[in-house]
């Protein structure tokens, strides 16, 4: 019982609650709003203006150039042998960071994600380190008769040094976020630990392994800098449509934007793909 | 499946050993954080204890001295939690096939022991939905249908309704009732947790009290619940429970207290408990004259309303009377009181 003459909360018009959702956080201060609107523009207004650039009625022929289609072939091509790769190393790796428990696990994890924030053109000088020809374990290789930099091999091996850690983020916070109670039940009605984990712990983070995937994929499709640094710029082999539309800039910018317009389409639609699974689940 | 363990734990401070029968259900009661889960998840597998020693069945499953160490799926040990974890991503079928699909049976053979668990706990109208369409009820009964199918030597059962719905707690518990009785008849082996008294009463024959990683009474669980040793046994039996030294005329309490029994008492000097029933305390405001009964005063500290009648807990016991006592006698926390029971509703158990 609150005793008589306690404060009340004061009583909210209805007319200002009508037709509205009821709200359980507080009201934001007013301006709030004005960074948060010129945030959103600076994101929104450069696309948008990519698309006033568009040469609508030349697009189809732009695309279809023969150093485009390479490009575009080249990239799709890439980008999926990279996602795979990502796929077949990280859902390994994003187990053992989420299920085990083993000495130096935080560094790991740390050094995981150095990709994300490493400028690109770093990644492709380390990899060239490694891979190029004096490389740590480019002159080995190359004893074997195997040379990886300059190569489409280099492509994917960049893209998938970029991308990897988009995958392992993704699925590890879906096993977390699954828990391992399911993975106990399982073992208590006797299956053994490749069973758990082909029927009981994939099954249940398919779809955040689905949208770390896709996001892998648009990263690996979108990659530049480590690109051309450990794998140069030939067409066919190792071109792939962002440096394409680098070089276009200078000598056919209709090009450059046309393309431009084709990875801003992906872009979306990765989008789309990712928001509408994390929507549902 | 008989079982014995001995399990020490020092970090949560649990030391105990428990011994299971064959063909018998144990009861595990006591307060949360008592040790009850360690218990379970030892026997299970989950938890790696620092101290333990296994035997089920005769067959040595643990043994930190040597190392000795077996995983969860080869312990032959099911699991019914208290929430049903039915995999989300598997039809109701797919759920209780699982089990004896791990254990190697094929396809068609797992799929068929899944429908016959299923029938045998009216569930056969559910094989094809997914767990997200069933009703608790019902996910509680695939979960146990899910977790016979392999056909575990020990099952335990860790509060398996404490989380339903009170209205479809009845049904189940009669059907985990008979279940129990069907796989006692083929030797196999159950624990139970569990905060309900009914549950003890009706799945149990054996009942473990485990207070502070101990287990601080154990025998056939109308024993324990009805000459309870320990107070959650008592509060769990919803009786009164009271320590101390037997001494004529019956007990004598740290607090001065002297309790006037019936009956055989236990050798005088002795650790000792004495049991009665709230219903035989009666509430009085005033000391009544004369009468070789027990008179005691106490303070009023909760009223508990439990239909027409209110549970009246005191500094010393708890008294069951009617809402118009409660009215009449103004009962409420501080109030002070004489409780008035007969000698004749007193028993005096030695420790």
């Amino acid at each position: 019982m609150s005793p008589v003459g306690a404060p009340r909360a004061p009583e909210v018009p209805a007319a200002r609650r009508a037709g509205r959702a009821p709200r359980t956080t507080g009201d934001l201060p007013r301006w709030v709003w004005l960074p948060a609107a010129l945030g959103a523009a600076l994101v929104v207004l450069p696309v948008v203006a990519l698309l006033t650039r568009v040469d609508w009625s030349d697009l189809p022929a732009l695309l279809m150039s023969e150093s485009s289609r390479a490009a575009l072939s080249l990239s799709l091509r890439t980008a999926a042998a990279s996602t795979v790769l990502c796929v077949l190393l990280g859902v390994p790796m994003a187990f053992v960071l989420a299920r085990s428990r083993f000495p130096g696990q935080a560094l790991l994890r740390a050094l995981v994600l150095l990709p994300l924030v490493l400028p690109p053109v770093v990644g492709g000088i380390a990899l060239l380190a490694t891979f190029g020809r004096r490389g740590l374990l480019g002159s080995s290789l190359e004893v074997l008769g195997v040379q990886v930099a300059f190569s489409t091999t280099a492509v994917v091996l960049a893209q998938t040094f970029v991308a990897l850690p988009f995958l392992v983020i993704s699925l590890e916070g879906s096993l977390r976020t699954a828990g391992h109670r399911y993975e106990t039940v399982a073992a208590t009605l006797g299956a053994r630990p490749s069973t758990v984990l082909r029927r009981v712990s994939l099954p249940l983070v398919l779809p955040g392994l689905a949208s770390g995937a896709v996001l892998a994929f648009a990263r690996a499709l979108g990659e530049f800098g480590a690109t051309i640094t450990f794998a140069g710029s030939l067409q066919g082999v190792t071109r792939t449509l962002p440096l394409e539309i680098y070089l276009q800039r200078e000598t056919d910018p209709d090009a450059a934007v046309a393309l431009s317009l084709l990875l801003v389409v992906v872009a979306v639609l990765v989008i789309v793909l990712v928001r509408g699974r994390e929507g549902r689940s | 499946m008989s079982i014995a363990l001995r399990l020490h734990v020092p970090e949560r401070d649990v030391d105990l050993a428990l011994d299971v029968p064959a063909g018998s259900t144990l009861g595990l009661v006591g307060p949360n954080g008592a040790g009850k889960s360690t218990v379970l998840a030892t026997l299970a597998g989950t938890l790696r204890p620092p101290h333990a020693r296994l035997e089920v069945d005769g067959r040595l499953l643990v043994d930190t001295d040597t190392g000795r160490w077996t995983p969860p799926y080869a312990r032959g040990v099911g699991l019914l939690a208290q929430e049903p974890l039915l995999f989300p991503h598997l039809d109701v079928v797919a759920n209780v096939a699982f089990g004896p699909r791990s254990r190697g049976a094929s396809r068609r053979e797992a799929e068929q022991v899944a429908r016959e668990r299923l029938a045998e706990l009216g569930c056969t109208d559910l094989a094809a939905r997914r767990p997200g369409t069933l009703s608790g009820g019902q996910a509680a009964r695939v979960a146990l249908a899910r977790a016979l199918a392999p056909d575990p030597g020990v099952l335990l059962l860790d509060e398996p309704m404490a989380a339903l719905d009170a209205a479809v707690v009845p049904q189940l518990r009669t059907t985990l009732a008979q279940v129990l009785r069907r796989r006692r008849d083929a030797g196999r082996t159950a624990v139970l947790v569990t905060h309900d008294v009914l549950d003890a009463l009706l799945l149990t024959d054996t009942l473990a009290v485990v207070e502070h990683g101990r287990v601080v009474d154990v025998g056939p669980t109308q024993r324990v619940l009805e000459q309870p040793r320990s107070a959650f046994a008592a509060e769990l039996a919803g009786l009164n429970l009271l320590r101390g030294t037997s001494a004529a005329p019956g007990l004598h309490t740290p607090e001065g207290l002297v309790v006037h029994a019936a009956g055989p008492t236990p050798l005088t000097g002795e650790p000792a408990v004495a049991v009665l029933d709230p219903a035989a305390v009666a509430v009085h405001l005033e000391a009544p004259a004369g009468s070789p009964r027990n008179v005691w005063p106490a303070t009023v500290t909760a009223v508990e309303p439990r239909g027409r009648r209110a549970l009246v807990r005191t500094d010393v016991v708890s008294a069951d009377v009617t809402v118009d006592a409660v009215a009449d006698l103004l009962l409420e926390p501080g109030r002070r009181v004489h409780l008035v029971v007969k000698a004749s509703e007193v028993q005096v158990h030695g420790l």
